[in-house]
């Protein structure tokens, strides 16, 4: 079949999209709507004759437009706010056109994290965490004041990746050093989050747990779900673990379907994990989910798989280490999401081991202000001839010069007989993305031989915990002499 | 005379968010480095307005600074340390213009104070090549000159020689702060986790937007300090990938074939010695009993100065447990020997007071000869028993119905099983051969 496919968004995790829609066998024609020109996208569009369109595609209305101007079959949505915004929804009710990206309604597990809090809750998922939500910020500072625990503080709705503050207080000594953190932060939220006006709470406080992380992409068509190979994401800013949270500065992926550190059995129950959440959306909602739905998982000694969040598109860079090695068609299984036909695929991919990291500007991600503007200078071949591939991400062209938009930059990507391996592949041309005059960002730790022993040491001592936890019972007894014997349900 | 004095433990944390006031966050990392250093300790903190540095000359952190006082200090930033012996430690040295706090683990003269300095403006311009330039120095001043470094505008270096003769371990706290400790356990005391040893030959920088790790590391040269495992570091520390309580139990093995068999019960002299002392009485199947209740606080007696206040000490720290030494023949298991005044105390006090039937000595480390020369808190050669007083000698000296040390090779034994080559041991105060840089 031949279609016209509008792809929505800007980054390397859209390039790989558009990539892996390019090399479909069906006849296809990529047109993209982004706000800057970002040339890995733009030259996906023209090898397959379509165009990159430069426009808002937050707005509904616009993309509606777009799709209308070229005649759209399909309408793919990268990321997440225009999902928030309801462009499916439009694009949907007003041209009839299919999209690969949930409805608002059904996006709201990514948007409002007191929402997916609560579905859990309520559908009692495994995997879920104790959480307060809090509309005013007297309430949030009241509770911060009297509990004095070890939690995540978060905005209730997603802001594009950040504002997550992780508190650990468990030493009684430093105490009131964190308190007074807790509450600065949460104010920060409350006036950050006053610019929203599509959701009902502001800040939402979680227990803090601690464990690996790992990234289960699937495929959905409402009633099906189709998991892709397991990704890690590495948050930190700075190499070690150190420094401020960011969209992901690398992801590494194995040859098979789970990670050194994560059992076949986990990767399971993590499955069904994401297959209760899609089913209890319908519920919930009333609206089928059609797209990629992601677990941001982490193994924690309370349940094992643990829900830190969802997205309701493919992780930025996770994405990349999927679809540059993905085999199977990914229109074929556009095809299927949108047919509701997801087990009549098989998902394919090479068996190498993949290693994604992204090169940032300086200035990223606390000051992107002064991570803008620098001028690119990239050895594409050197890259290539070791075999890595490069997406762009947040760069834009003018004039045939590649400048910094104040993201990640690029991300390149390693593969390899193993992840050490495809993360040497990488680390040996990261020096190729240079900037004039400016210092660049990356982490050469991701995905080392030093670093995966450490983290699949850590899995081995919470997998004890939790395994012995499950086969007991899934409570906590909280004893404070005076106060009496507190047991905290799951 | 010495320039400046060396600081023996060095804690330093970096707030990604300038919401932090971190003065309590160090207080806390210092205090958890005071088995370091008594003779003082003090901190340095950055608030966007330059540095205000907070000294004292009191040995105990929790004693030197008010904490509730401490609480309301502004700075996001903040390098502590702690040292062991009386005298200024901080150096004030420049880069470009710009004044910098800078704690070293040795004590410097001037002209290689100077040397340093100069390569600092290429270590901010480029950590890869002002690295170069100081693992150069390092071998040519030959002593171990890592360090760490605050500028009055907020940025913080820290280099760790290529020798790695002294500690730096690097850990996080969340995304919000990235820390510096001599030892890990300081790390693990505010509540952050431990990341990574840094690697000798290398450096770090944190500025307000990037942090970074030299790609140089010179790996080739390294050595481990022999006292630093067998009694400087906490137990609950990992120093360079070998556990320190590890450690102590391997050497502690090895130790055991020398102890004597006559003894009915195995007695750790407090506190460094009880380590030892469990894991000897399990190899050569005696009786491990706790023998000593202390009076008061702490107090590491071996680097206390002045002989009174060290006799105060130890006195306080040895009220004996009658009921398991009366009338039996006990080995007393200490971790060194340096002036052996607790020692010797300890066994007149219940040869005399408490009546035991034989007291036999067990030390873990061999005879300890010199002062060191690269920082480590050792008293000057004329104090140190095993200078002045010959083996065949100290049993007389301490009273003792015999005295046994640990050999070299025991200690040997012990590093190889963490694959530590023998070379790579420096063991200058016990042989007075100084490694090769
Ligand atoms: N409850 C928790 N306990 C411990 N760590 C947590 C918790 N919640 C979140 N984190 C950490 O914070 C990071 C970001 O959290 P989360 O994914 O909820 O925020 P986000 O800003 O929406 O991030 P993203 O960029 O992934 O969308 C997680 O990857 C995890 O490392």
């Amino acid at each position: 079949m031949s279609y016209r496919i509008l792809l929505l968004g800007e980054g390397a995790r859209e390039h790989a999209i558009a990539e892996a829609i390019s090399r479909s066998v069906h006849k296809v024609k990529l047109y993209a709507l982004s706000s800057h020109v970002n040339p890995g996208i733009r030259d996906c569009c023209k090898r397959t004759g379509g165009e990159l369109i430069v426009g808002d595609f937050l707005n509904p209305d616009k993309v509606v437009e777009v799709a209308r101007n070229i005649g759209a079959d399909l309408v793919v949505v990268g990321p997440e706010e225009p999902l928030f915004r309801g462009v499916t929804n439009a694009v949907e009710e007003k041209l009839g056109v299919p999209c690969i990206g949930p409805r608002r309604e059904a996006a709201q597990i990514e948007q409002s994290k007191a929402f997916l809090r609560e579905l859990m809750w309520k559908y009692k998922i495994p995997g879920r965490l104790r959480f307060r939500t809090f509309r005013d910020v007297a309430e949030a500072l009241e509770y911060i004041k009297e509990t004095g625990e070890s939690v995540a503080i978060k905005p209730a709705r997603q802001v594009g990746g950040k504002g997550v503050k992780i508190v650990a207080d468990i030493q009684a000594y430093l105490r009131d050093v964190r308190t007074e953190v807790k509450i600065e932060h949460v104010k920060r939220i409350y006036s950050e989050l006053s610019r929203y006006s599509d959701i009902e709470h502001r800040i939402l406080i979680e227990e803090k747990v601690e464990g690996p992380e790992y990234t289960l992409q699937c495929f959905t068509d409402g009633q099906n779900v189709m998991p892709l190979p397991l990704v890690q994401d590495y948050k930190h800013a700075f190499e070690l673990g150190i420094g401020p949270e960011t969209g992901g500065m690398g992801s590494i992926m194995d040859k098979g379907w789970v990670l050194p550190f994560i059992t076949q059995e986990e990767y399971e129950r993590s499955v069904e994990i994401v297959r209760r959440i899609v089913q209890a959306v319908r519920e919930e909602t009333g609206t089928e989910y059609r797209g990629i739905i992601a677990g941001q998982m982490m193994l924690t000694t309370i349940w094992g798989p643990t829900v830190i969040e969802c997205y309701s598109r493919f992780g930025d860079p996770e994405g990349v280490n999927v679809l540059s090695v993905l085999e199977t068609d990914i229109v074929d299984i556009f095809e299927a999401v949108l047919s509701k036909a997801l087990p009549k695929i098989k998902i394919e991919r090479k068996p190498v081991a993949v290693v994604v990291k992204a090169v940032a500007p300086a200035g990223y991600p606390l000051n992107k202000r002064l991570a803008q503007g620098h001028i690119l200078e990239i050895d594409k071949e050197k890259i290539e001839s070791k075999g890595c591939k490069l997406y762009f991400g947040s760069v834009h062209e003018e004039e045939g010069v590649l400048k910094t938009a104040g993201s990640r930059a690029v991300e390149i990507a390693g593969f390899g007989d193993n992840i050490p391996e495809a993360a040497e592949k990488v680390n040996s041309v990261l020096g190729c993305v240079r900037l004039r005059d400016w210092k660049v960002l990356y982490r050469l730790d991701i995905g080392s031989e030093e670093s995966l022993r450490k983290i699949i040491m850590q899995a081995e001592l919470i997998r004890q915990v939790y395994r012995a936890r499950l086969s007991r019972e899934l409570k906590i007894y909280d004893w404070i002499p005076g106060k009496g014997l507190r047991v905290i349900e799951y | 005379m010495r320039s400046a004095e060396p600081v023996t433990g060095i804690f330093a944390v970096y707030a990604f968010d300038e919401m932090w006031r971190v003065a309590k966050v160090v207080y806390y990392g210092i205090m958890a480095l005071n088995h370091r250093g008594q003779a003082g300790c003090g901190m340095c903190l950055f608030s966007g307005r330059g540095l205000s540095l907070l000294e004292s000359n009191i040995g105990y952190v929790d004693v030197a600074f008010n904490v509730e006082e401490l609480v309301g200090r502004e700075g996001w930033i903040g390098l502590g340390w702690v040292y062991s012996t009386v005298g200024r430690v901080v150096k004030r040295v420049h880069i470009g213009s710009k004044e910098c706090i800078c704690v070293f683990y040795v004590d410097l003269p001037e002209r290689d104070l100077e040397k340093i300095s100069k390569v600092l403006p290429e270590l901010k311009r480029d950590l890869d090549e002002g690295v170069e330039k100081l693992n150069v120095l390092s071998r040519e001043i030959q002593r171990p000159i890592s360090f760490v470094l605050l500028t009055e505008d907020g940025e913080l270096y820290v280099y760790r020689d290529p020798s790695g003769l002294k500690p730096l371990h690097v850990g996080a706290y969340g995304f919000d702060l990235g820390i510096i400790s001599t030892e890990p356990c300081a790390i693990e005391c505010i509540g952050g986790d431990p990341r990574a040893d840094m690697p000798p030959g290398s450096a770090m920088c944190f500025t307000k937007y990037l942090v970074e790790r030299s790609r140089v590391q010179d790996l080739h040269r390294r050595k481990y300090c022999a006292l630093e495992y067998i009694y400087y570091s906490r137990l609950d520390s990992t120093i360079d990938e070998i556990p320190v309580y590890d450690f102590r139990r391997t050497l502690s093995q090895t130790v055991s074939r020398r102890a004597p068999l006559s003894v009915d019960v195995v007695i750790g002299v407090p506190e460094t010695g009880v380590v030892y002392a469990v894991e000897i009485a399990k190899h050569i199947g005696r009786d491990f009993s706790f023998g000593f209740v202390q009076t008061g606080r702490r107090i590491r007696s071996a680097l206390v100065q002045d002989y009174l206040e060290r006799l105060i000490g130890v006195q306080l720290k040895m009220s004996p447990i009658r009921c398991v030494m009366q009338g039996r023949s006990i080995l007393l298991v200490d971790d060194s020997l340096l002036k052996g005044i607790t020692l010797r105390n300890i066994i007149q006090y219940i040869r005399n007071r408490v009546g035991v039937r034989e007291v036999h000595v067990l030390v873990a480390s061999p005879p300890i000869r010199y002062e060191c020369p690269f920082g480590m808190d050792i008293p000057p050669r004329e104090e140190l028993l095993c200078a002045n007083v010959s083996l065949e000698d100290l049993p007389r000296v301490l009273d003792a119905d015999s005295v046994t040390f640990a050999t070299l090779d025991d200690l040997y034994e012990a590093f190889e099983k963490f694959n530590v080559d023998k070379d790579q041991v420096c063991t200058y105060c016990m042989t007075g051969r100084l490694p090769t840089w």
